[in-house]
C-alpha cells in the first residue's frame, strides 16, 4: 500500500464518487509489473453499487455475482496462464451487453491478484461512463486514437471499484470500424495487455445485429462472449450472430435477464 | 435450430417470469375484463318469461253426438297455422294496445318496428300436433304476463271466428248448390214430360207391355198352327175312312130282309104243315106270302141286273138306303173342315197382330234411347239434389254449432302466470363469467406469448435450440429504484385486485339486497 497514493485518493474521494480521472496521478506503471501498486481503498458502498447495477461481495446480490464468477472461472480456464482480451457483445441492442461486460470486469477485479480494464467500444451508444459514474471529460478511446500524444494515462479512469479501470469511448463517432481495424488500435490493445500480466481487458462491443463493429472487434479479442437477452432474440438469430465469429474464439453465450 | 413447441413443463417457469415482468399490464387486463363484465351484467336487460299452453282438442263431447250430422272444423289444422294466426296484423295491433305501446301514439313505421320486436320476443311451439305453447319475454314482468294472456285469448277468439266463418261459408255454398240442382232437376223433369207428351209410345213400361203382347201372340200362333195340323191330319184320316165306306148299303140289305122273311115264312109253313093240311087257310096265306116274297126278290134281282147293265144308280135309290156310318163320317169330316178354316183364319189374324206389335216394339226401342237419356239426367240430378239437401241440413247444424260455440275445442291448458323471477342471463352469470374471463384472458395472453413468440426465454431452450454453450444465466439485477418500482407495482396490483373484488362484492351484495 502506497501511503502517498492513499492520501491522495482519500483527498479525491468526492471526485472519485463522481468519476474523477486518475490521469493526473503520477505514472508508475513502469516502476513495476505489480498489481499491489494499483490497489485502492476507494471502494464504493454497496448501495451505490446496487444503484449502478454493479455486483459486490454482499449477500444481497449473491445470485448475480455467482453467475459472473462462473463466467470468470470459465474464461480463466480457457485462457490458461496468460491474461487475455474478452469481447462482450449483445446479439441485439437492449440485451444488456454493457451490463454483462461491466460486471464481468468487476468479477475479475474481485480477485485481488487481478486487475481488469473495461474499454467501451460502443461508439454509437457509449454507456459505460454513465453507468459507472465516471466523468469522461478528459476524453476517451477515440481521443487517444486520434491524438496519441496525450498519452494513454489520460483516458484511463478509476471507477470506484478496486482494480477496475475504464476507458470510455470519448467523442461519439458514427463509424467505429475504421478505428477498430486500424493498426494503432491493435497496438493500443496489445500494449495495454502486455503492460501488466495480471490485467484482463474487456471490450464492450456494439450489438451484432445491424453493425459490423462487433465482427471487427473480435479480431482484437481472444475470447468472445455473446450476450442473449431474455425474450429478445430467436434461436436462429442467436445462432447466426454467433456464426459471425471465429468458432475458437467464442467462449459461449450468456443468457441475461435484462429488464 | 428448430423452433419446436416447448413442452408444458418447460413453459411454466417462462409463464411465471413473464407474469412477473408484465404484472401491471396483466392486472389492467384483469381489471378491465372483470369490470366490463360487471358493467355489462348490471346493464343487461332483465328478461321475464311468460308462457301459456292451449290445447286444441281433437274431439269434444259433442263430436260423437253429432256424428254424421255435423262435421267439426278441424282443430289440428288450426294448430298448424297457429303462428300465422298469432302473428297476424289484427292480433298484433291488439297486442300493441294491450302491452301499452300505443300509449305514445307511435307512427306506422314505429308500430311496424315494435311489432317486429314483439314477434322476435314471441315463440310459438306446437307439440303433439295439438298443443300450442306461446311464450313471450319482456323486461317488464307485468307486460310479459298481459301480452301472453292476450295472445292466448286472441288466438282462441280468432280461431273461433274463423271457424264460424268457415262453417257459414260452407253452409252458404251448399245452399247455393241446392238451389242450382233444384233448377236442373225441374228442367230435366220438364224435358222428360215434354218428350213423353210428344211420343205416346214413350211411356214407362210400354216396352214390357209390348214384349208380353208379342210373346202372347206368338204362343197363340203356335197353338193355332198345332191345332191346324191336328185338324188336317183328322181330316185326312176321315177322308181315308170315308173312302172305304160305301155310300149306300140298301141293295144288300133289302134282299137280306126278304130272304130272312122268306126263311121265317118257310119255318112258319113247315110248322103249320105239321099240324095242318096244305089247304088250311093259314097255310095258303103263308104260301102266298112266300110267293110274293119270291116275286119281290126276283124283281129286285132283275132291277139290279138292269141297273148294273145301264149303270144307273138312281134306279137303285128308290129302294136304296144310305149307309149310317158313312153319314156320320161325312158329318165329322165336314165339321173338321170347318174347324180348319176357322183355325187358319185365327192364325192369320194373330200374325197380323204380331206384325203390328213388332212394329210398335221397334218404335218403342227408338224412343227408348231418348227416354233413357232424359231419365238418366233426371235421376242423376235427383240423386245429387237429395244428397245436397241432406248435406245442407248437416251444414246448417255445423254452422249453428260453431255459432253457439258449442264446438269449442280450444282449451287453455296452462294459463299465463305473472313471472316473478327473470330468466336468461342474470347478473350472477355475468359475475361468474367476468371472474372466469378476467382470469382466463391474462393467462391466455401469457400462454400465447410463451407459446407463440419464438424468442428465447429460457436457458434450456437456448441450449437446446442453438447447441451453443451457455456460460451462465444472469438473473435480473434490480437497483433500489427497480425494487421500489416493483413494490409500487405490487401495490397497484393489489389495489386493482382489491377494487375489482370490492366492486364485485358490493354489487353482489346490492343485488342480494335488491332481491330480498
Amino acid at each position: 500500500m502506497n501511503s502517498h497514493e492513499d492520501d491522495k485518493l482519500i483527498a479525491d474521494t468526492d471526485n472519485l464518487l463522481h468519476g474523477a480521472k486518475v490521469g493526473s496521478l503520477p505514472q508508475r506503471s513502469s516502476a513495476g509489473h505489480s498489481i499491489a501498486r494499483m490497489s485502492e481503498s476507494d471502494a464504493l458502498a454497496p448501495q451505490v453499487l446496487e444503484q449502478r447495477r454493479l455486483i459486490h461481495r454482499d449477500n444481497s446480490v449473491r445470485k448475480q455475482s455467482d453467475a459472473f464468477r462462473e463466467i470468470r472461472t470459465r474464461l480463466l480456464w480457457l485462457g490458461g496462464e496468460h491474461n487475455f482480451v474478452t469481447l462482450v457483445v449483445p446479439v441485439s441492442p437492449g440485451s444488456g451487453g454493457s451490463f454483462v461486460a461491466r460486471n464481468l470486469a468487476t468479477a475479475f477485479a474481485f480477485d485481488e491478484a487481478k486487475t481488469s480494464l473495461l474499454i467501451d467500444c460502443n461508439l454509437r451508444y457509449p454507456a459505460q461512463h454513465k453507468a459507472l459514474g465516471v466523468d469522461a471529460s478528459s476524453g476517451g478511446l477515440i481521443d487517444y486514437l486520434e491524438h496519441p500524444a496525450s498519452g494513454i494515462q489520460s483516458v484511463l479512469y478509476r471507477t470506484g471499484i478496486p482494480r477496475l479501470r475504464l476507458i470510455p469511448t470519448g467523442k461519439p463517432r458514427e463509424n467505429g470500424g475504421e478505428y477498430f481495424s486500424s493498426f494503432r488500435m491493435r497496438a493500443v490493445i496489445d500494449s495495454l495487455r502486455c503492460r501488466y500480466l495480471d490485467r484482463y481487458l474487456f471490450l464492450d462491443g456494439p450489438a451484432i445485429k445491424g453493425s459490423p463493429d462487433a465482427r471487427i472487434l473480435s479480431d482484437l479479442a481472444d475470447f468472445v462472449v455473446v450476450v442473449a437477452g431474455y425474450g429478445r432474440d430467436t434461436p436462429t438469430a442467436i445462432s447466426q450472430a454467433v456464426a459471425n465469429f471465429d468458432a475458437n474464439k467464442v467462449a459461449g453465450v450468456v443468457f441475461n435477464h435484462a429488464p | 435450430m428448430s423452433e419446436e413447441i416447448t413442452p408444458f413443463a418447460a413453459i411454466v417457469p417462462v409463464l411465471v417470469t413473464e407474469a412477473r415482468r408484465r404484472r401491471l399490464a396483466l392486472g389492467m387486463v384483469f381489471a378491465v375484463t372483470a369490470l366490463a363484465a360487471l358493467i355489462i351484467g348490471v346493464q343487461w336487460p332483465k328478461k321475464y318469461d311468460a308462457s301459456t299452453t292451449i290445447l286444441a282438442q281433437e274431439s269434444s263431447i259433442i263430436t260423437p253426438l253429432m256424428e254424421g250430422a255435423a262435421s267439426p272444423t278441424a282443430n289440428a289444422n288450426r294448430a298448424g297455422i297457429a303462428q300465422a294466426v298469432i302473428f297476424s296484423r289484427r292480433v298484433m295491433q291488439q297486442i300493441l294496445i294491450t302491452g301499452g305501446w300505443m300509449a305514445t301514439n307511435p307512427n306506422p313505421v314505429e308500430q311496424d318496428r315494435l311489432i317486429e320486436k314483439i314477434k322476435a320476443q314471441t315463440k310459438v311451439v306446437i307439440s303433439h300436433d295439438n298443443l300450442i305453447t306461446i311464450s313471450y319475454y319482456d323486461s317488464d314482468p307485468k307486460r310479459a304476463y298481459d301480452v301472453t294472456r292476450a295472445y292466448a285469448q286472441l288466438f282462441i277468439s280468432e280461431s273461433l271466428a274463423s271457424k264460424q266463418r268457415e262453417s257459414r261459408d260452407a253452409f252458404e255454398f251448399i245452399n247455393g248448390q241446392v238451389e242450382a240442382y233444384r233448377k236442373k232437376l225441374t228442367d230435366a223433369e220438364d224435358k222428360l214430360k215434354e218428350y213423353r207428351g210428344a211420343n205416346a209410345d214413350a211411356r214407362p213400361g210400354s216396352e214390357a207391355d209390348t214384349d208380353a203382347r208379342i210373346s202372347q201372340l206368338r204362343t197363340q200362333i203356335e197353338n193355332a198352327r198345332m191345332d191346324l195340323m191336328e185338324k188336317r191330319s183328322q181330316e185326312a184320316s176321315l177322308n181315308s175312312q170315308l173312302s172305304g165306306e160305301s155310300e149306300i148299303s140298301a141293295v144288300q140289305t133289302t134282299m137280306g130282309i126278304d130272304q130272312t122273311q122268306l126263311a121265317n115264312l118257310q119255318a112258319q109253313l113247315d110248322t103249320l104243315l105239321m099240324s095242318y093240311t096244305a089247304d088250311y087257310p093259314d097255310v095258303v096265306r103263308v104260301r102266298h106270302q112266300m110267293e110274293d116274297l119270291r116275286q119281290q126278290i126276283a124283281q129286285a134281282d132283275q132291277r139290279k141286273q138292269v141297273a148294273a147293265a145301264s149303270g144307273n144308280s138312281a134306279a137303285v135309290e128308290n129302294n136304296a138306303q144310305y149307309n149310317p156310318l158313312y153319314g156320320q163320317l161325312k158329318s165329322q169330316l165336314s165339321s173338321v173342315r170347318a174347324d180348319v178354316a176357322a183355325t187358319s183364319a185365327r192364325m192369320s189374324a194373330s200374325e197380323l197382330m204380331l206384325q203390328s206389335e213388332m212394329d210398335r216394339s221397334n218404335r218403342i226401342a227408338n224412343s227408348e234411347n231418348m227416354t233413357s237419356e232424359l231419365t238418366r239426367d233426371y235421376n242423376v240430378n235427383r240423386d245429387v239434389y237429395q244428397d245436397l239437401l241432406k248435406r245442407r241440413e248437416n251444414a246448417r247444424v255445423s254452422m249453428n254449432l260453431d255459432a253457439k260455440q258449442q264446438g269449442l275445442t280450444f282449451l287453455i291448458q296452462n294459463p299465463a302466470v305473472m313471472p316473478l323471477n327473470p330468466s336468461g342471463l342474470r347478473f350472477l352469470h355475468f359475475g361468474i363469467a367476468g371472474i372466469f374471463l378476467s382470469l382466463a384472458i391474462p393467462l391466455g395472453l401469457l400462454f400465447g406469448i410463451a407459446r407463440v413468440d419464438p424468442r428465447v426465454r429460457s436457458t434450456a431452450q437456448l441450449e437446446q435450440s442453438t447447441g451453443l454453450l451457455v456460460l451462465a444465466t444472469v438473473p435480473f439485477y434490480p437497483t433500489p429504484q427497480d425494487r421500489q418500482r416493483e413494490r409500487l407495482q405490487n401495490l397497484v396490483l393489489v389495489i386493482i385486485v382489491a377494487v375489482v373484488a370490492l366492486a364485485y362484492l358490493i354489487l353482489f351484495w346490492l343485488k342480494l339486497k335488491g332481491m330480498a
